[in-house]
Protein backbone atom coordinates (compact mmCIF):
# COMPACT_ATOMS: atom_id res chain seq x y z
CA UNK A 1 0.00 0.00 0.00
CA UNK A 2 1.21 3.15 -0.78
CA UNK A 3 2.38 5.68 2.29
CA UNK A 4 -0.20 8.03 1.82
CA UNK A 5 -2.62 5.38 1.68
CA UNK A 6 -1.78 3.66 4.57
CA UNK A 7 -1.79 7.20 6.62
CA UNK A 8 -5.13 7.63 5.77
CA UNK A 9 -6.38 4.37 6.59
CA UNK A 10 -4.82 4.26 9.60
CA UNK A 11 -6.36 8.13 10.83
CA UNK A 12 -9.81 7.29 9.54
CA UNK A 13 -9.41 3.62 11.16
CA UNK A 14 -8.65 5.80 14.48
CA UNK A 15 -11.33 7.92 13.78
CA UNK A 16 -13.68 4.64 13.86
CA UNK A 17 -11.95 3.80 16.64
CA UNK A 18 -12.49 6.33 18.85
CA UNK A 19 -16.47 6.36 17.96
CA UNK A 20 -16.67 2.65 19.03
CA UNK A 21 -14.43 2.27 22.04
CA UNK A 22 -15.61 5.08 23.88
CA UNK A 23 -18.52 5.14 26.65
CA UNK A 24 -19.55 9.08 25.20
CA UNK A 25 -18.69 8.90 21.59
CA UNK A 26 -20.55 5.24 21.43
CA UNK A 27 -23.52 6.56 22.76
CA UNK A 28 -24.06 8.74 20.03
CA UNK A 29 -24.40 5.88 17.03
CA UNK A 30 -27.94 5.17 17.81
CA UNK A 31 -28.69 8.89 17.96
CA UNK A 32 -27.40 9.23 14.55
CA UNK A 33 -30.02 6.78 13.55
CA UNK A 34 -32.85 7.36 15.85
CA UNK A 35 -33.53 11.06 15.35
CA UNK A 36 -33.97 11.29 11.91
CA UNK A 37 -36.72 8.49 11.82
CA UNK A 38 -38.22 10.18 14.98
CA UNK A 39 -38.38 13.54 12.39
CA UNK A 40 -39.98 11.45 10.06
CA UNK A 41 -42.24 9.75 12.39
CA UNK A 42 -43.79 13.58 13.41
CA UNK A 43 -43.70 14.28 9.81
CA UNK A 44 -46.08 11.41 9.14
CA UNK A 45 -48.60 12.01 12.15
CA UNK A 46 -48.63 15.40 11.51
CA UNK A 47 -49.41 14.80 7.58
CA UNK A 48 -47.67 17.63 6.35
CA UNK A 49 -44.62 17.48 3.66
CA UNK A 50 -41.61 19.64 5.96
CA UNK A 51 -38.73 19.79 3.47
CA UNK A 52 -36.74 21.84 5.94
CA UNK A 53 -37.76 18.85 8.67
CA UNK A 54 -36.65 16.35 6.41
CA UNK A 55 -33.20 18.31 5.99
CA UNK A 56 -32.94 19.03 9.81
CA UNK A 57 -33.28 15.00 10.60
CA UNK A 58 -30.34 13.89 8.39
CA UNK A 59 -28.38 16.48 10.06
CA UNK A 60 -29.24 15.37 13.90
CA UNK A 61 -25.74 13.82 13.46
CA UNK A 62 -24.38 17.63 13.09
CA UNK A 63 -25.44 18.51 16.62
CA UNK A 64 -24.11 15.54 18.72
CA UNK A 65 -21.16 15.05 17.35
CA UNK A 66 -19.66 17.78 15.27
CA UNK A 67 -19.63 20.64 18.07
CA UNK A 68 -16.79 18.48 19.74
CA UNK A 69 -15.32 16.92 16.74
CA UNK A 70 -11.75 17.86 17.80
CA UNK A 71 -12.44 17.96 21.58
CA UNK A 72 -12.68 13.94 21.31
CA UNK A 73 -8.90 13.54 20.64
CA UNK A 74 -8.72 15.49 23.98
CA UNK A 75 -7.31 12.77 25.34
CA UNK A 76 -4.16 11.98 23.46
CA UNK A 77 -3.75 15.37 21.59
CA UNK A 78 -0.76 15.69 23.21
CA UNK A 79 0.91 12.53 21.67
CA UNK A 80 -0.71 12.97 17.87
CA UNK A 81 0.73 16.61 18.09
CA UNK A 82 4.03 15.78 18.77
CA UNK A 83 4.13 12.17 16.59
CA UNK A 84 5.31 12.70 12.49
CA UNK A 85 1.29 13.74 11.87
CA UNK A 86 -0.02 16.53 9.89
CA UNK A 87 -2.19 18.33 11.18
CA UNK A 88 -3.88 18.99 7.62
CA UNK A 89 -4.37 15.21 7.70
CA UNK A 90 -6.05 15.04 10.80
CA UNK A 91 -8.58 17.42 9.65
CA UNK A 92 -9.26 15.60 6.30
CA UNK A 93 -9.45 12.17 7.87
CA UNK A 94 -12.22 13.83 9.94
CA UNK A 95 -14.17 15.19 7.19
CA UNK A 96 -14.11 12.05 5.13
CA UNK A 97 -15.10 10.47 8.42
CA UNK A 98 -17.87 12.23 8.66
CA UNK A 99 -19.23 12.06 5.01
CA UNK A 100 -19.05 8.17 5.55
CA UNK A 101 -21.08 8.52 8.95
CA UNK A 102 -23.70 10.68 7.15
CA UNK A 103 -24.10 8.70 3.78
CA UNK A 104 -24.44 5.43 6.10
CA UNK A 105 -26.96 7.28 8.27
CA UNK A 106 -28.57 8.01 4.81
CA UNK A 107 -28.40 4.74 3.27
CA UNK A 108 -30.15 3.21 6.39
CA UNK A 109 -33.11 6.14 6.88
CA UNK A 110 -33.97 6.24 2.62
CA UNK A 111 -35.66 3.33 2.76
CA UNK A 112 -38.07 4.11 5.32
CA UNK A 113 -38.42 7.49 3.56
CA UNK A 114 -39.13 5.73 0.26
CA UNK A 115 -41.98 3.40 1.66
CA UNK A 116 -43.77 6.29 3.51
CA UNK A 117 -44.95 7.98 0.45
CA UNK A 118 -44.75 11.55 2.17
CA UNK A 119 -42.07 12.35 0.26
CA UNK A 120 -40.48 12.27 -3.07
CA UNK A 121 -37.22 9.88 -2.86
CA UNK A 122 -35.50 12.35 -5.47
CA UNK A 123 -35.67 15.10 -2.95
CA UNK A 124 -34.74 13.30 -0.17
CA UNK A 125 -31.42 12.22 -1.86
CA UNK A 126 -30.84 15.83 -3.37
CA UNK A 127 -31.33 17.38 0.19
CA UNK A 128 -29.03 14.34 1.60
CA UNK A 129 -26.16 15.22 -0.78
CA UNK A 130 -26.05 19.10 0.65
CA UNK A 131 -25.80 17.57 3.96
CA UNK A 132 -23.27 15.27 3.07
CA UNK A 133 -21.02 17.57 0.99
CA UNK A 134 -21.67 20.71 2.71
CA UNK A 135 -22.19 20.44 6.42
CA UNK A 136 -19.27 18.12 7.32
CA UNK A 137 -16.89 21.51 6.02
CA UNK A 138 -18.46 24.01 7.79
CA UNK A 139 -19.27 22.14 10.51
CA UNK A 140 -15.25 20.81 10.92
CA UNK A 141 -14.69 24.69 10.83
CA UNK A 142 -16.95 25.20 13.64
CA UNK A 143 -15.64 22.34 15.84
CA UNK A 144 -12.18 24.13 15.49
CA UNK A 145 -13.23 27.13 17.67
CA UNK A 146 -14.06 24.78 20.42
CA UNK A 147 -11.37 24.32 22.67
CA UNK A 148 -13.29 22.62 25.48
CA UNK A 149 -11.74 19.59 27.17
CA UNK A 150 -13.81 16.09 27.74
CA UNK A 151 -13.54 12.84 28.99
CA UNK A 152 -14.64 10.48 26.01
CA UNK A 153 -14.92 7.39 28.84
CA UNK A 154 -17.56 9.09 30.74
CA UNK A 155 -21.18 8.26 30.12
CA UNK A 156 -22.89 10.72 27.82
CA UNK A 157 -26.07 10.70 29.67
CA UNK A 158 -26.96 14.50 31.79
CA UNK A 159 -23.04 15.12 30.47
CA UNK A 160 -22.52 18.87 29.18
CA UNK A 161 -18.88 18.44 29.75
CA UNK A 162 -17.33 20.23 26.24
CA UNK A 163 -20.41 22.22 25.29
CA UNK A 164 -19.85 25.99 24.56
CA UNK A 165 -20.64 29.02 23.20
CA UNK A 166 -20.00 27.25 19.82
CA UNK A 167 -22.95 24.67 20.40
CA UNK A 168 -25.03 27.36 20.33
CA UNK A 169 -24.10 28.37 16.86
CA UNK A 170 -24.16 25.32 15.92
CA UNK A 171 -27.40 24.52 16.35
CA UNK A 172 -28.87 27.65 15.19
CA UNK A 173 -26.83 27.88 11.91
CA UNK A 174 -28.09 25.10 10.11
CA UNK A 175 -31.51 26.69 11.33
CA UNK A 176 -31.04 29.35 8.62
CA UNK A 177 -30.91 26.83 5.62
CA UNK A 178 -33.94 25.42 6.35
CA UNK A 179 -35.68 28.86 6.99
CA UNK A 180 -34.48 29.70 3.80
CA UNK A 181 -35.66 26.63 2.41
CA UNK A 182 -39.03 27.36 4.21
CA UNK A 183 -39.44 30.77 2.61
CA UNK A 184 -38.62 29.66 -0.24
CA UNK A 185 -41.08 26.70 -0.49
CA UNK A 186 -44.51 28.71 0.91
CA UNK A 187 -44.12 32.35 0.40
CA UNK A 188 -42.45 32.08 -3.61
CA UNK A 189 -43.56 28.90 -4.57
CA UNK A 190 -40.72 27.59 -5.63
CA UNK A 191 -40.68 23.29 -6.11
CA UNK A 192 -38.33 21.86 -3.45
CA UNK A 193 -36.99 20.27 -5.90
CA UNK A 194 -35.29 22.93 -7.79
CA UNK A 195 -34.29 24.16 -4.20
CA UNK A 196 -32.55 20.55 -4.25
CA UNK A 197 -30.68 21.16 -7.21
CA UNK A 198 -29.47 24.58 -6.39
CA UNK A 199 -27.71 23.51 -2.48
CA UNK A 200 -26.86 19.79 -4.59
CA UNK A 201 -24.73 22.22 -7.04
CA UNK A 202 -23.06 24.29 -3.90
CA UNK A 203 -21.85 20.95 -2.66
CA UNK A 204 -20.25 20.04 -5.66
CA UNK A 205 -18.88 23.45 -5.48
CA UNK A 206 -17.83 23.13 -2.05
CA UNK A 207 -15.69 20.04 -3.01
CA UNK A 208 -13.91 22.27 -5.58
CA UNK A 209 -12.80 23.98 -2.91
CA UNK A 210 -11.69 21.63 -0.51
CA UNK A 211 -7.88 22.69 -0.26
CA UNK A 212 -9.35 26.40 1.12
CA UNK A 213 -11.34 25.08 3.59
CA UNK A 214 -8.68 22.64 5.00
CA UNK A 215 -6.40 25.80 5.08
CA UNK A 216 -8.96 27.48 6.74
CA UNK A 217 -9.62 24.96 8.90
CA UNK A 218 -5.97 24.59 9.45
CA UNK A 219 -4.89 28.35 10.10
CA UNK A 220 -7.82 28.10 12.84
CA UNK A 221 -6.65 25.52 14.60
CA UNK A 222 -2.71 26.80 14.37
CA UNK A 223 -4.08 30.16 15.98
CA UNK A 224 -5.62 28.32 18.78
CA UNK A 225 -3.02 25.51 19.21
CA UNK A 226 -1.38 26.61 22.44
CA UNK A 227 -4.89 27.40 24.25
CA UNK A 228 -6.18 23.67 23.04
CA UNK A 229 -3.33 22.34 24.60
CA UNK A 230 -3.33 23.79 27.45
CA UNK A 231 -7.25 23.20 27.69
CA UNK A 232 -7.23 19.52 26.95
CA UNK A 233 -3.80 19.06 29.22
CA UNK A 234 -4.83 16.33 31.97
CA UNK A 235 -5.12 17.28 35.25
CA UNK A 236 -3.24 15.35 37.23
CA UNK B 1 21.47 18.59 18.32
CA UNK B 2 19.16 21.48 20.22
CA UNK B 3 20.40 24.97 20.66
CA UNK B 4 18.05 27.28 22.70
CA UNK B 5 18.92 30.92 22.62
CA UNK B 6 17.08 33.70 24.92
CA UNK B 7 13.91 31.25 26.23
CA UNK B 8 11.85 33.04 28.97
CA UNK B 9 8.08 31.61 29.65
CA UNK B 10 6.59 33.48 32.44
CA UNK B 11 3.87 31.50 34.64
CA UNK B 12 3.65 33.98 37.67
CA UNK B 13 5.06 37.08 39.44
CA UNK B 14 7.69 34.37 41.28
CA UNK B 15 8.51 31.69 38.39
CA UNK B 16 9.34 31.70 34.92
CA UNK B 17 11.55 29.39 32.79
CA UNK B 18 14.70 31.42 31.93
CA UNK B 19 17.40 29.82 29.74
CA UNK B 20 19.73 32.58 28.10
CA UNK B 21 21.71 29.92 26.07
CA UNK B 22 21.96 26.28 26.09
CA UNK B 23 23.47 23.47 23.64
CA UNK B 24 22.28 20.04 23.76
CA UNK B 25 24.67 17.88 21.63
CA UNK B 26 23.75 15.06 18.97
CA UNK B 27 24.31 11.43 20.29
CA UNK B 28 24.48 12.11 23.75
CA UNK B 29 22.56 10.87 26.89
CA UNK B 30 21.43 14.01 28.29
CA UNK B 31 19.41 14.04 31.85
CA UNK B 32 17.70 17.33 32.60
CA UNK B 33 17.41 16.88 36.83
CA UNK B 34 15.92 19.15 39.24
CA UNK B 35 13.21 19.31 42.32
CA UNK B 36 10.02 19.37 42.01
CA UNK B 37 8.37 22.44 40.37
CA UNK B 38 12.34 23.48 38.62
CA UNK B 39 10.45 23.42 35.35
CA UNK B 40 12.12 20.43 33.93
CA UNK B 41 8.90 19.75 32.27
CA UNK B 42 7.75 22.67 30.95
CA UNK B 43 10.96 23.03 29.29
CA UNK B 44 10.43 19.63 27.31
CA UNK B 45 7.31 20.71 26.20
CA UNK B 46 8.62 23.89 25.50
CA UNK B 47 11.05 21.74 23.18
CA UNK B 48 8.03 19.63 21.70
CA UNK B 49 6.33 23.12 20.98
CA UNK B 50 3.33 22.04 23.56
CA UNK B 51 3.58 25.60 25.17
CA UNK B 52 4.28 28.82 24.02
CA UNK B 53 7.79 30.54 24.89
CA UNK B 54 7.11 34.47 25.68
CA UNK B 55 10.77 35.21 24.00
CA UNK B 56 13.15 33.28 22.46
CA UNK B 57 13.56 30.25 20.38
CA UNK B 58 14.36 26.42 20.58
CA UNK B 59 16.14 25.19 16.78
CA UNK B 60 16.54 21.42 16.21
CA UNK B 61 18.98 20.55 13.80
CA UNK B 62 19.10 23.99 13.14
CA UNK B 63 15.05 24.46 12.33
CA UNK B 64 12.89 26.41 14.02
CA UNK B 65 11.01 23.96 16.04
CA UNK B 66 7.73 26.02 15.03
CA UNK B 67 8.53 24.40 11.71
CA UNK B 68 7.83 21.36 13.45
CA UNK B 69 10.58 19.66 11.19
CA UNK B 70 11.64 17.68 14.04
CA UNK B 71 8.35 15.49 14.10
CA UNK B 72 9.85 13.06 11.39
CA UNK B 73 13.17 12.68 13.53
CA UNK B 74 11.62 13.07 17.20
CA UNK B 75 9.73 10.48 19.58
CA UNK B 76 9.01 11.36 23.00
CA UNK B 77 6.67 10.52 25.55
CA UNK B 78 5.50 12.77 28.60
CA UNK B 79 2.43 11.62 29.96
CA UNK B 80 -0.52 9.71 29.35
CA UNK B 81 -1.83 11.90 26.74
CA UNK B 82 1.11 11.10 24.78
CA UNK B 83 -0.79 7.32 24.57
CA UNK B 84 -3.83 6.57 22.50
CA UNK B 85 -5.61 4.80 25.32
CA UNK B 86 -8.54 3.19 23.39
CA UNK B 87 -6.13 1.33 21.31
CA UNK B 88 -4.34 -1.95 22.36
CA UNK B 89 -0.17 -1.88 22.75
CA UNK B 90 -0.10 -3.38 19.32
CA UNK B 91 -2.65 -1.26 17.62
CA UNK B 92 -0.46 1.64 18.62
CA UNK B 93 2.46 0.45 17.71
CA UNK B 94 0.91 -0.18 14.55
CA UNK B 95 -0.48 3.75 14.46
CA UNK B 96 3.21 4.61 14.86
CA UNK B 97 5.26 2.58 12.49
CA UNK B 98 2.27 4.08 9.82
CA UNK B 99 3.77 7.53 11.26
CA UNK B 100 7.56 7.01 11.31
CA UNK B 101 7.51 5.37 8.31
CA UNK B 102 8.46 1.96 9.92
CA UNK B 103 7.74 -1.67 8.39
CA UNK B 104 5.15 -3.42 11.20
CA UNK B 105 6.96 -6.27 11.05
CA UNK B 106 10.23 -4.91 11.81
CA UNK B 107 8.78 -2.39 14.57
CA UNK B 108 7.60 -5.94 16.19
CA UNK B 109 10.83 -7.83 15.68
CA UNK B 110 12.39 -4.46 17.79
CA UNK B 111 9.75 -4.74 20.25
CA UNK B 112 10.92 -8.38 20.99
CA UNK B 113 14.04 -7.13 21.98
CA UNK B 114 12.45 -5.71 24.41
CA UNK B 115 10.78 -8.81 25.78
CA UNK B 116 12.54 -8.09 29.65
CA UNK B 117 11.44 -4.64 29.89
CA UNK B 118 7.94 -5.41 28.98
CA UNK B 119 6.73 -8.42 27.90
CA UNK B 120 5.75 -9.20 24.28
CA UNK B 121 2.89 -11.41 25.17
CA UNK B 122 0.60 -8.15 25.91
CA UNK B 123 1.42 -7.51 22.80
CA UNK B 124 -1.03 -10.33 21.42
CA UNK B 125 -3.73 -9.56 24.03
CA UNK B 126 -6.58 -7.23 23.14
CA UNK B 127 -6.54 -5.23 26.56
CA UNK B 128 -6.85 -2.13 26.01
CA UNK B 129 -4.29 0.45 26.69
CA UNK B 130 -6.20 2.32 29.32
CA UNK B 131 -7.22 -0.99 31.21
CA UNK B 132 -3.07 -1.61 31.92
CA UNK B 133 -1.29 -0.57 34.56
CA UNK B 134 0.35 3.19 35.15
CA UNK B 135 3.45 1.32 35.12
CA UNK B 136 2.83 -0.51 31.91
CA UNK B 137 1.12 2.31 30.05
CA UNK B 138 4.67 4.15 30.90
CA UNK B 139 6.72 0.75 29.48
CA UNK B 140 4.40 0.95 26.29
CA UNK B 141 4.79 5.19 26.25
CA UNK B 142 8.91 4.31 26.29
CA UNK B 143 8.94 1.37 23.89
CA UNK B 144 6.77 3.87 21.33
CA UNK B 145 9.86 6.39 21.44
CA UNK B 146 12.55 3.49 21.17
CA UNK B 147 11.47 1.05 18.62
CA UNK B 148 11.49 3.40 15.71
CA UNK B 149 15.06 4.35 16.52
CA UNK B 150 14.50 7.77 15.97
CA UNK B 151 17.34 10.00 16.17
CA UNK B 152 15.89 12.59 19.21
CA UNK B 153 13.95 10.92 21.95
CA UNK B 154 12.26 13.25 24.84
CA UNK B 155 11.36 10.98 28.13
CA UNK B 156 9.94 12.76 30.95
CA UNK B 157 10.62 11.22 34.24
CA UNK B 158 10.42 7.87 32.71
CA UNK B 159 11.73 5.81 35.54
CA UNK B 160 8.93 7.22 37.73
CA UNK B 161 6.53 4.39 38.09
CA UNK B 162 8.42 1.57 37.00
CA UNK B 163 9.39 -1.32 39.41
CA UNK B 164 13.18 -1.43 40.55
CA UNK B 165 14.26 -3.94 37.86
CA UNK B 166 12.41 -1.99 34.75
CA UNK B 167 14.30 1.21 35.96
CA UNK B 168 17.71 -0.38 35.61
CA UNK B 169 16.84 -1.86 32.60
CA UNK B 170 15.66 1.32 30.97
CA UNK B 171 19.08 2.78 32.14
CA UNK B 172 20.92 -0.14 30.17
CA UNK B 173 19.04 0.52 26.92
CA UNK B 174 19.32 4.14 27.44
CA UNK B 175 23.15 3.91 28.02
CA UNK B 176 23.19 1.46 24.67
CA UNK B 177 21.30 3.65 22.82
CA UNK B 178 24.09 5.15 21.28
CA UNK B 179 22.59 6.32 17.89
CA UNK B 180 20.23 8.47 19.04
CA UNK B 181 20.18 11.91 21.36
CA UNK B 182 18.24 11.12 24.35
CA UNK B 183 16.80 13.48 26.55
CA UNK B 184 15.30 12.61 29.72
CA UNK B 185 14.31 14.75 32.59
CA UNK B 186 14.44 12.44 35.92
CA UNK B 187 14.78 12.76 39.87
CA UNK B 188 16.62 9.69 39.89
CA UNK B 189 19.73 10.28 40.89
CA UNK B 190 21.00 6.99 41.37
CA UNK B 191 20.52 6.07 37.77
CA UNK B 192 22.09 9.19 36.70
CA UNK B 193 25.53 8.49 36.94
CA UNK B 194 25.83 4.80 35.19
CA UNK B 195 23.49 6.01 32.15
CA UNK B 196 23.98 9.59 31.49
CA UNK B 197 26.88 11.32 29.42
CA UNK B 198 26.18 15.23 30.32
CA UNK B 199 23.82 16.23 32.96
CA UNK B 200 22.01 19.73 33.80
CA UNK B 201 20.73 20.67 36.76
CA UNK B 202 18.25 22.94 36.75
CA UNK B 203 16.58 25.24 39.99
CA UNK B 204 13.72 27.97 39.91
CA UNK B 205 13.51 27.32 36.01
CA UNK B 206 17.00 28.23 35.71
CA UNK B 207 20.24 25.52 34.65
CA UNK B 208 22.22 26.15 37.99
CA UNK B 209 24.84 23.79 36.80
CA UNK B 210 26.42 21.53 33.68
CA UNK B 211 27.70 18.26 34.84
CA UNK B 212 30.17 16.11 32.25
CA UNK B 213 29.74 12.88 33.38
CA UNK B 214 31.18 11.34 30.07
CA UNK B 215 34.54 12.71 30.42
CA UNK B 216 34.85 13.57 34.00
CA UNK B 217 33.11 10.83 36.20
CA UNK B 218 34.33 12.78 39.19
CA UNK B 219 31.50 15.22 38.76
CA UNK B 220 29.15 12.57 39.81
CA UNK B 221 29.88 13.84 43.19
CA UNK B 222 29.59 17.13 42.75
CA UNK B 223 26.05 16.75 41.49
CA UNK B 224 25.37 14.29 44.46
CA UNK B 225 26.97 17.33 46.76
CA UNK B 226 23.98 19.50 45.30
CA UNK B 227 21.52 17.22 46.52
CA UNK B 228 22.80 16.98 50.28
Amino acid sequence: MEIWKEKYYELLNYQFKLLTRNKRTKEIIPLVFISPLFVIFLSIIDNHEHHFLLLLSFCSVYYIYFPLLFSWDSGCVRGIETKNIFIKDIILSKIIFSVVLNILSTIIVTPFIYFSDYYDIKEVLIFNLFNILFFPFIMTYLASFNNKKIDINQSRTLNLEGYSLVYVVFTILPLFVYIIIMILVSMLQIEPINIGVLLAFLSFLNLIYLKKWIRIILRNLEKKRYERLSNFKKDD
Amino acid sequence: MIEIEQLKKSFSMDFEINIPNLFLPKGKNIAIIGNNGAGKTTLLELILDLKKSDEGRILINADDNKKFIWKKITSSYLDEQFLIHFYTPKEYMKFCSVFYNQDFNLTLTRLKKYDDFFNFKYFNEKKLIRDYSKGNKQKIGILSTLVFESKLVILDEPFSHLDPGSKLLLGKILKENKSTTNIVSTHNIGIISKTFDLVFLMDQGKIIGTFDLENNPKNTEQLYNFFR
